[in-house]
């Protein structure tokens, strides 16, 4: 198991936004937890990163317990989140913004083959690679995040709700490019509401209803239970 | 007439450096870890007086003072941080929070100043005599000195920030602090150094200071408004902008000072005035982001 | 059903204190003097006083979100304006005080006017300018009396008081108890203001200032209203200063002074607006007389002790008392919300059929070299449901931001009902019968769902300003009336349930749905719609669907931004399809979802296939 959470209970102030949820990932999978909004999908996201302090329980990576660091901490043992809405840095270059993700890293060699394969993957950033990330599109900058958290060369790859906000086709293109990046040697944990993308992407997956998982398993499977068709797919 | 030029020019120049210093001290210190730092003016205090110890008292040459000073201020810097904004950071009205903590670390730093050294201004005497003529007019080696060392500092800051990986880390962190934690940067050493990096600066300011305009208390207090002015000007989110606002200010206080006297005051605030009425960001800056 | 009339002074809960409490507290402070009777102390009492009013002032200012660092210039013009006045124009110091506090608040109108149009971070640069400006001015000028100042100002004329005497300002206590008078006064003109309904004005400015906006309150006026009040009460307070030192230097009124006053507002609690510079300035400026070893030492302490207090009760000292209850409100004096109300009327009689349309042409709207808005040309038909689709950045919200006036267009018209309304401001817009909610969520968080709806109802409330502040019957009846009203509005949308929770604490969904009651406040014509739907799971889409539904049923146009393209196929009568500022296709649900350039542009073959069935 590269990712064990256990028992994992949060509180934000008086409210427990995480009831005790239990979750394991094993390395080379794709998990996806999806839920409607105030479920606490970004939460859980959070405390693996070390954004927030967990209440009670244990997250475990690679067998070491790392519920309690700090995040720099985190994203050294190489978990690395790209947060809603990506979050890049708005006022630096997409070159720099990439440069950042690999901030921790001394291989130069390898980020320089690494920042090729990245505009490979996404041409039109290298196309801009010298403009104001703030003046890329929304697409264009939800790319960059990607790249961005890729260029981190990352063990397990945490994503926040890739396709909010996204229109119908982007959020087919970024379907696509996870669906790409998922041959890399990384595992990844996505959060989702868009249930159908992330079903489509994973292979395994748990539901999150109110802080707590009500379901879990093979998608293929979840997609035919009655509550999930009602709720999370439409009917 | 020629020589009047290049006199006040020289002048406003060497003012205007350490505007300048202490203007990119404070907006660094503004933009990166966030706080309304009015108490800065007092460790431009402190490093006036540190050198002025350090020659008086303990008999050392200059350069040596000058560390010791800039070794003061920096660690008062990271001890303010470490004991009092370090708390205020996770408060929800941080802003307001800030500026009463800092008007409390003035008001300390202030008066232990007064306590210490008593009212009288602490002069140095001359440590590099002697006169160059430099374009008809008369410059004391001093001064050019001091401005020399102004100058490089100001550089390496830029490079520091521009060039450096920590430097890009400062930038990512007063972009966005959870997104640069997430990139594996150590926000909270980014404060510290940021801190310590500004406390560096103003020790540094007062320290070369002493020399040339004495050491006394109210100086700490008397330079903090002119600061923000600059960074008002310049744009509270830039550094260059910092640069241009201290050199303006500089320039300003230099010409105004001679041909209208005491109104040069007035002068500038309402240049200031009508160039924020303008361009509320100031001349080059995004606005500060401020969380009120 | 009427509420009782209800004054400030019978309601039990006002300031937390019972009615008992708050005449035993006027009368111990009417009885001080002959305890306190060394001229030092009472001294320290009057600076209290003088302080509290600063510090009011300066939390008026902020209660409209805005920080103003020019609370001590203001002072100080109005004692110098009140200075010159007795002693260059001969004027006696009674007429002279009300004079010099008209004469502030007439620069503070002219001064504001530029001022307060600026978003809070340009008002802090600008009032710090005034603020620092003030000082040097006074300095400069020789018949100010320069840094020097002036001094041997005389002291106020004796007055006659019917059953008390003639009152000679000679000691320190004629001074005291005219600076109390002044206190009370002010408190209880402040308690008026905020309570009415100008206080909810400005409490939704501070809260969330476009969405105060998109409810028809002009954030302008209310705001330089607010200034100038502030000013004029600082006026005063510097004549009352002046003629009691007797001499008025420049230095008293620098910046620095500004920050202290701020302090004290800050340490007080600045969640209450009366009570917090109360107890701030009482704190501040008694404390340091305890604490002082020395003279040396005292300005150290008061810092250390600042320090302290800021980290240890952030939110001033009056979070030490337990103030939390239904009685608690907007603006942090705690007046009466009032409980809920029966209501027996249906909000939504039928709506005879008027025209209305809204009409753009040629509309275009550039942001520096970017353009967000390329001649849109668009027809609204009455009681149809518009919608309005895109990839990002295609001028969707940049369109609704056109429509309601908060930007105005570079080219191109707006047309509402064959009225030109191109470039009214967003409040007027909100006043004709546009209303529009967000994209992203805003409400008034820290208001319960009631008085969000509540402030919503803003422009129906037509009782002129002085009016309010005096809380008449017809005051009152009128706000019982809108309260009802905002209740129909949550009840039609299936709110009723949470009526009495904060907006904060609601789920996402509920959230939005509150933004849409927001919006139906405005009696709108046309409700836009600015992606409501955002973050709702499929569940609360439906319910969203049936309110939008029941909304157009009743007569309201409505205008929606979408990006779930089920919602908006089922839902819409017609389509428009912006790309990169241009209209790219307009029509019916069926000819959008096969038009080849909408599908290349935005919704990507997969998503075209599936509703194609």
């Amino acid at each position: 198991m590269l990712l064990e959470i256990k028992d994992l209970k949060v509180h934000y102030g008086r409210a427990e936004t995480l009831k005790a949820i239990s979750i394991n990932l094993a390395e080379g999978s794709v998990i996806s937890i999806v839920g409607a909004n105030g479920a606490g999908k970004t939460t859980i996201l959070r405390t693996i990163s070390g954004l927030k302090r967990p209440t009670s329980g244990e997250i475990r990576f690679q067998g070491n317990r790392i519920d309690g660091l700090p995040a720099h901490a985190i994203v050294r043992l190489g978990i690395v989140q790209i947060p809603e809405g990506g979050m890049i840095f708005a006022p630096m270059t997409v070159l720099a913004n990439l440069k950042m993700g690999a901030y921790l890293r001394r291989d130069k060699a390898q980020v320089t083959k690494d920042l090729d394969s990245v505009y490979q993957l996404f041409p039109i950033l290298k196309e801009r690679s010298g403009q104001r990330a703030g003046t890329l599109s929304g697409g264009e900058q939800r790319m960059l995040a990607i790249s961005r958290a890729l260029m981190a060369s990352p063990k397990l790859l945490l994503m926040d709700e890739p396709s909010m906000g996204l229109a119908p086709m982007l959020v087919e293109e970024i379907g696509k490019t996870i669906k790409d990046i998922e041959r890399s040697a990384f595992s990844i944990l996505l959060v989702e509401q868009n249930t159908r993308m992330a079903f489509g992407l994973s292979n395994k997956a748990y539901v999150l209803e109110l802080g707590s998982i009500i379901l879990e398993g093979d998608p293929k499977e979840l997609a035919n239970d009655e509550r999930v068709r009602k709720i999370y797919l439409g009917g | 007439m020629l020589t009047l030029f290049v006199q006040l020019i020289f002048d406003g120049m060497g003012m205007g450096l350490i505007y300048v210093i202490l203007a990119v001290g404070l907006v660094l210190i503004l933009n990166v870890s966030k706080i309304f730092f009015i108490a800065y003016g007092q460790f431009y205090m402190v490093g006036a007086y540190a050198v002025w110890g350090g020659s008086v008292i303990l008999g050392l040459p200059f350069i040596p003072s000058l560390c010791i000073a800039v070794l003061t201020t920096v660690i008062l810097a990271l001890m303010s941080y470490r004991l009092i904004f370090h708390y205020i950071q996770y408060m929800e009205k941080q802003f307001l929070a800030m500026i009463v903590a800092a008007i409390g670390l003035m008001m300390v730093l202030g008066q232990a100043g007064l306590v210490l050294f008593g009212t009288s201004p602490r002069g140095l005497s001359t440590i590099f005599p002697g006169v160059v003529q430099f374009a008809g007019i008369n410059v004391s080696i001093e001064k050019l000195v001091l401005i020399g060392l102004a100058l490089l500092i100001t550089l390496a800051m830029f490079f520091v920030y521009e060039k450096t990986s920590i430097g890009w880390a400062m930038q990512a962190v007063s972009f966005n602090p959870e997104a640069a934690s997430l990139m594996g940067i150590n926000t909270q050493r980014i404060y510290l150094v940021t801190m310590g990096i500004g406390g560096a600066l103003a020790g540094f300011a007062g320290g070369i200071m002493a020399p040339v305009y004495a050491a006394y208390p109210e100086m700490g207090q008397e330079i903090i408004l002119s600061v923000i002015i600059v960074i008002m000007l310049g744009g509270m989110g830039s550094l260059v902008g910092a640069v241009l606002g201290g050199i303006i200010m500089g320039l300003t206080l230099s010409f105004g000072q001679y041909f209208t006297g005491g109104l040069v005051q007035i002068l500038l605030f309402i240049i200031v005035g009508i160039i924020l009425l303008v361009r509320p960001g100031g001349l080059l800056g995004r606005e500060a982001k401020i969380d009120l | 059903m009427v509420a009782k009339r209800r004054l400030i002074f019978n309601n039990r809960n006002v300031w937390g204190l019972k009615f008992i409490g708050l005449i035993a507290l006027i009368i111990i402070l009417v009885l001080l003097p002959l305890v306190v009777k060394s001229p030092y102390h009472l001294h320290l009492l009057i600076m209290v006083g003088i302080n509290t009013i600063l510090a009011m002032s300066f939390v008026l200012m902020f209660k409209t979100g805005l920080i103003s660092l020019a609370i001590a210039a203001f002072w100080g013009m109005g004692a110098y304006s009140s200075t010159l006045l007795v002693m260059r124009a001969g004027l006696s110091f009674w007429l002279a005080m009300p004079a010099s506090a008209i004469i502030v608040g007439m620069i503070a109108f002219f001064v504001g006017f530029v001022v307060v149009r600026n978003a809070g971070f340009g008002f802090l640069m600008l009032t710090a300018v005034i603020g620092m400006l003030v000082v040097t001015v006074f300095g400069n000028i020789r018949w100010l009396g320069g840094y020097q100042g002036i001094d041997s100002i005389p002291a106020p004329d004796p007055i006659t008081i019917p059953f008390i005497g003639t009152i000679e300002f000679v000691s320190k206590v004629p001074y005291y108890y005219l600076i109390l008078v002044l206190l009370f006064g002010t408190t209880l003109a402040f308690c008026a203001m905020y309570a009415a309904w100008t206080g909810r004005a400005w409490t939704a400015i501070d809260l969330k200032h476009h969405l105060a906006e998109a409810v028809g309150i002009n954030v302008f006026r209310y705001r330089l209203l607010a200034f100038v009040i502030a000013a004029v009460v600082a006026g005063y307070t510097g004549s009352f200063y002046s003629h009691y030192i007797g001499a008025v230097i420049p230095g008293t009124f620098d910046i620095f002074k500004t920050i202290y006053v701020h302090i004290y507002a800050i340490l007080g609690g600045l969640q209450f607006a009366i009570f917090g510079p109360i107890i701030g300035s009482i704190f501040m400026t008694l404390i340091p007389e305890f604490l002082s070893i020395t003279q040396e030492i005292e300005m150290i302490i008061t810092g250390v002790f600042i320090i302290l207090l800021i980290l240890l009760l952030p939110n001033g000292l009056m979070s030490l008392m337990d103030l939390r209850g239904k009685d608690q409100i907007l603006g942090g004096v705690l007046v009466n919300t009032g409980t809920a109300i029966q209501s027996t009327s249906s909000y939504l009689e039928h709506r005879e059929e008027k025209k209305v349309i809204l009409r753009l042409r040629r509309l275009s709207k550039y942001f520096g070299g970017l353009v967000a808005l390329d001649n849109i040309d668009i027809d609204v038909v009455e009681s149809e449901i518009l919608g309005v689709i895109g990839p990002n950045g295609a001028g969707k919200t940049t369109l609704f931001n056109v429509i309601s006036g908060f930007f105005p267009p570079n080219n191109g018209q707006i047309f509402l009902d064959g009225k030109d309304i191109t470039y009214l401001k967003a409040h007027e817009i909100a006043q004709l019968g546009i209303g529009r909610s967000f994209q992203l969520t805003s409400l008034f968080m820290s208001l319960s769902v009631l008085d969000n709806v509540f402030i919503g109802c803003h422009m129906n409330y037509k009782s002129p300003f002085w009016k309010r502040w005096l809380r008449t019957t017809s005051v009152l009846e009128e706000e019982d009336s809108l309260r009802l009203k905002a209740m129909e509005i949550i009840r039609f949308m299936g709110l009723e349930s949470l009526e009495g929770e904060l907006a904060k604490n609601l789920p996402h969904g509920h959230q939005r749905i509150l933004g849409v009651c927001i919006a139906l406040a405005v009696n709108p014509r046309i409700l836009l719609l600015d992606e409501p739907m955002t973050g709702m799971n499929e569940k609360e889409v439906e319910t969203m669907m049936h309110h939008i539904r029941r909304i157009r049923d009743s007569g309201i146009t409505i205008v929606l931004i979408e990006h779930n393209i089920r919602t908006v196929m089922n839902l819409c009568d017609k389509i428009v399809v912006l790309n990169y500022g241009r209209k790219i296709a307009e029509g019916l649900p069926e000819t959008i979802r096969k038009d080849e350039k909408v599908i290349e542009a935005y919704l990507g073959r997969e998503e075209s296939k599936r509703y194609v069935a």
